[in-house]
């Protein structure tokens, strides 16, 4: 039996680093296969020369035992690979169905919407992936847009479908659904690749996993052949043991305290209903709920860029609610943001740059109308080294990096400006094991020094183990806060899908 | 996407270093050629032709001073495109703005014809900086307030400031003699002389003006927010840069130094008002700023160019009977080729012997 792909010594060189390092992979039909590794492992890159986005420097690809030369996405998809990226790839003023057929020829010149239509509901049935085909993207949440890709690939026939850190941006419920998915497709003798850092999703998921560590293959083996842990040492070449760092300090005094906030949405529905919560000096305080409660617009809302129909909310005694950002940012508040690329960076500038975004308008950097680059460089290298962040450059583009260093570089720019509030939104959604545990333990490490955090997570776990106390939000409103040792996930799913809490307390500050 | 069966382009994501230098070149190359076959079918010898001109604009003390005499605005001119595409900003209205500085000088200085010209000359440059500051931030505030795209707004401003300068050339300020010119402006509203040619002291206002343009966004806080903004606004928004502050800002500054152009061109060259349609010069700036990437150093040196460009011209018309529309076209080519090389610049050519993939 033919592999579906076979992929033989690839290498392919980025300025200052070797992505793939003379990689074999070999994918078999209607299999789930993982590639698993570290950030900047080369994961992605290696998919993306199979998806046709990069041209390997050395290597062949043989599809389905035949050579094959990808020299772009149409030619790979019509070889029957389909790739949906950890970046979306969506336009973002057009609607879900337009950006499904988008460079069809399926649909004819006068493309016929409502056939359209009908194709992509059943293959929203056939699959179970929710979409409504008229909404416009840029008003979805990110798991909705994710769907939208997948729905995408899947109308276009493929036969080998990549999913690029798929459960990144979906709730536990709907990553479930993801598998089943997944599932079927291989069950219909679609291959699938996955890539991903969640151990357990592999575990659940996979028939094979492909181990990448620094460019090289590291190792392919089946599922029944390893668990966990042995993943997780495989992937760093190490014993890795989870642990993460949560220090009991005694709470102080109310630093962010938001009262009754109300907030619309993009499509003017109201988005925040009368939220309150209150966050205190060295503590963490955990948001859970399922993305598109409210999250999106409470993060604008806390940091200056949406303007909150009522209600308050109080920074160190200053009321910051509908203030302009960067007297938000003086007040004392950092953010990483759920939209890295959007928000959280520039992506055509330098990593130095993006390093000295807020801090430029103060001294030392700024004197007078001076700009100081030389001050400015020194701390984007002291960074550097002190987060362990991969650049080839202080000036390559920031697009360029991996999504663990870019989360770092934000990180970095964030905690080295000591805020007394930090808004750490999906912060380790994406991270491989390494990354994700460096971030956690900055937080903590903050929390210990008597900052003040909301941490909006999806992982629950993560949640569970970082914050002292959670609270969930649904619709808009806080369903119920709970003390770190009281949320178990079964008492935290039901809050999150709107039951109220059992002293029935729903939405009120404790 | 399928030319012949025998090339296909294809996207790519990373051109190839050195990729964009050549296409300015080649373009450039193409234009010349493309200008060379209209010079062919008027019957003159387009290699002749482009000799004479580059002889003419630069080979002799008196072509080059005219050359220079037209750089000067167009340095200034390039600047104020260049300044509003590091925001990603379109300054379609240099020439408006141009027009506008051009005649705030004009009343300044046939206002007081009695001032000595250490005080006449700043008063009427910082009219017309004045003048051409705000005639861009009015485009400026419509696109910070209300989003409208300042393309349009600084284009349609164009005329605006073309017509209000010859209601002036036809009404208040129309000469003794009925002829749409103003009076001649006194010896104190004008530019001194350098001894060569018509050469003022106005190349050393654009030298000025571009070298402390480009130390001003090299090193200052400013700068780097222009920076930021043009590459993402979200971010800069985020980061706590005022982004609609800065449109008004960048586009002000941007109309003053094209404004600053057409005192420099008044005050320097023409010594008083006409019913001009406009010199060309805001338009030719576009052209120069993408040449120069927007780089106000490069912009003296492609300014310089052009100014030969012109001057060439105009010589070769006199001497070889081509008419001057023919560096039009020439300049129109320049672009078109920039444009469609820039953009091919995201594809590579495959040959392929056979069909299939």
């Amino acid at each position: 039996m033919h592999c579906a792909v076979e992929m033989l010594g690839i290498v392919k060189r980025f300025p200052g680093v070797i992505a793939n390092d003379h990689i074999d992979f070999q994918l078999l039909p209607g299999e789930v296969h993982t590639l698993l590794g570290e950030n900047g492992a080369g994961k992605s890159t290696l998919m993306q020369i199979l998806a046709g986005l990069y041209h390997p420097d050395a290597g062949e690809i043989a599809i389905n035992g035949s050579p094959a030369v990808i020299h772009s996405p149409r030619e790979a998809i019509r070889a029957g690979i389909g790739m949906v990226y950890q970046h979306f790839m969506l336009v973002r003023r057009h609607t879900v169905l337009e950006n499904v057929i988008l460079g069809l020829r399926r649909f004819g010149i006068l493309l016929d919407y409502r056939e359209a239509a009908r194709e992509i509901e059943r293959i929203s049935i056939e699959y179970g992936l929710q979409i409504d085909p008229g909404a416009v993207v840029w008003d979805l949440s990110v798991g909705e847009q994710q769907r939208v890709e997948i729905v995408k690939m899947l109308l276009r026939r493929v036969k080998v479908l990549i999913l690029d850190e798929p459960t990144a941006v979906l709730t536990p419920r709907e990553a479930e659904g993801l598998f089943s998915t997944v599932r079927t497709l291989a069950g219909r003798g679609t291959a699938v690749v996955f890539i991903s850092h969640k151990l357990r999703e592999v575990m659940a998921v996979s028939d094979r996993i492909t181990i990448l560590r620094r460019g090289k293959n590291a190792g392919t083996i089946r599922k029944d052949e390893t668990d966990e842990r042995d993943l997780a040492r495989r992937m760093v070449g190490r014993e890795v043991l989870e642990e993460f760092d949560r220090t009991e300090v005694e709470a102080g005094g109310p630093v962010l305290t938001i009262r009754d906030l109300r907030a619309f949405d993009n499509r003017r529905h109201p988005a925040l209903k009368g939220v309150s919560l209150e966050v205190r000096r060295g503590e963490i305080v955990g948001m859970a709920g399922i993305s598109g409660n409210g999250q999106k617009e409470l993060e604008e809302v806390l940091t200056g860029l949406r303007e909150p129909a009522g209600g308050s909310v109080n920074l160190g005694g200053e009321e910051i609610a509908g203030r302009e950002p960067d007297t938000i940012i003086a007040g004392g508040l950092g953010c990483i943001p759920e939209d890295r690329q959007g928000t959280g960076s520039a992506p055509g500038l330098g990593y130095r740059d993006n390093i000295i975004l807020k801090s430029c308008r103060h001294p030392p950097l700024h004197r007078g109308i001076r700009l100081d680059y030389r001050k400015a460089a020194e701390i984007a290298d002291r960074l550097r080294r002190e987060y362990d962040i991969k650049v080839p450059s202080l000036f390559a583009p920031v697009r360029l990096l991996s999504g663990g260093n870019l989360q770092k570089v934000i990180l970095a720019r964030e905690l080295s400006a000591r805020p007394r509030f930090l808004l750490a939104v999906h912060p380790t959604r994406g991270l491989d094991i390494g990354a994700a545990g460096y971030v956690r333990n900055q937080l903590a490490e903050l929390k210990r020094q008597g900052a003040a955090i909301l941490l909006i997570s999806e992982d629950l776990d993560e949640l569970a183990g970082l914050s002292d106390r959670i609270a969930v939000i649904y619709e808009g409103r806080i369903t119920g806060v709970l003390p770190a040792g009281k949320a178990d996930r079964e008492r935290l799913s039901l809050l999150m899908t709107g039951q109220k809490s059992e002293t029935g307390s729903g939405g009120v500050v404790e | 996407m399928r030319l012949l069966s025998l090339i296909t382009l294809e996207k790519q994501l990373e051109p190839g270093r050195g990729a964009r230098a050549a296409v300015t070149v080649v373009s450039i190359a193409l234009a010349l050629v493309l200008s060379g076959l209209v010079i062919l079918a008027i019957g003159v010898n387009p290699v002749a032709a482009y000799g004479a001109l580059f002889s003419g604009a630069f080979g002799t003390l008196y072509g080059l001073s005219e050359t220079l005499v037209k750089t000067t605005p167009l340095i200034l001119t390039g600047l104020a495109v260049a300044l509003g595409l590091k925001m990603r900003l379109w300054n379609i209205g240099a020439e408006g703005q141009f027009v506008i500085g051009f005649l705030a000088a004009t009343l300044i200085g046939l206002g007081f014809p009695g001032l000595p010209g250490f005080l006449l000359l700043p008063l009427m440059g910082a009219a017309a900086v004045l003048a051409g500051g705000l005639w861009a931030a009015a485009a400026g505030l419509l696109k910070a307030r209300l989003g409208v795209s300042e393309i349009i707004t600084t284009l349609l401003l164009n005329w605006v400031a073309i017509l209000f300068s010859q209601y002036f050339a036809y009404g208040p300020l129309k000469g003794a003699d009925g002829f749409p010119y103003s009076p001649a402006f006194c010896p104190g509203a004008c530019l001194p002389t350098l001894g060569w040619g018509r050469v003022n002291a106005g190349i050393f206002l654009a030298l000025a003006a571009a070298v402390i343009l480009h130390l001003f966004l090299k090193h200052t806080l400013w700068g780097f927010e222009i920076r930021v903004i043009g590459d993402s606004p979200k971010a800069a928004r985020a980061a706590g840069m005022g982004i609609e502050r800065n449109i008004v800002l960048v586009l002000a500054l941007a109309g003053g130094l094209a404004g600053l152009g057409g005192f420099v061109e008044v005050s320097g060259i023409e010594h008083r008002l006409s019913p001009h349609t406009g010199l060309g010069y805001g338009y030719t700036a576009i052209l120069i700023a993408w040449l120069a990437r927007s780089q106000p150093l490069l912009v003296i040196l492609v300014a310089f160019l052009f100014g030969g460009l012109y001057t060439g011209g105009e010589m070769i018309q006199v001497g070889m009977g081509v008419p001057v529309a023919v560096i039009r076209i020439l300049q129109g080519a320049i672009l078109f080729f920039l444009l469609a090389g820039d953009y091919l610049l995201n594809f590579r050519i495959r040959w392929r012997v056979g069909s299939g993939e």
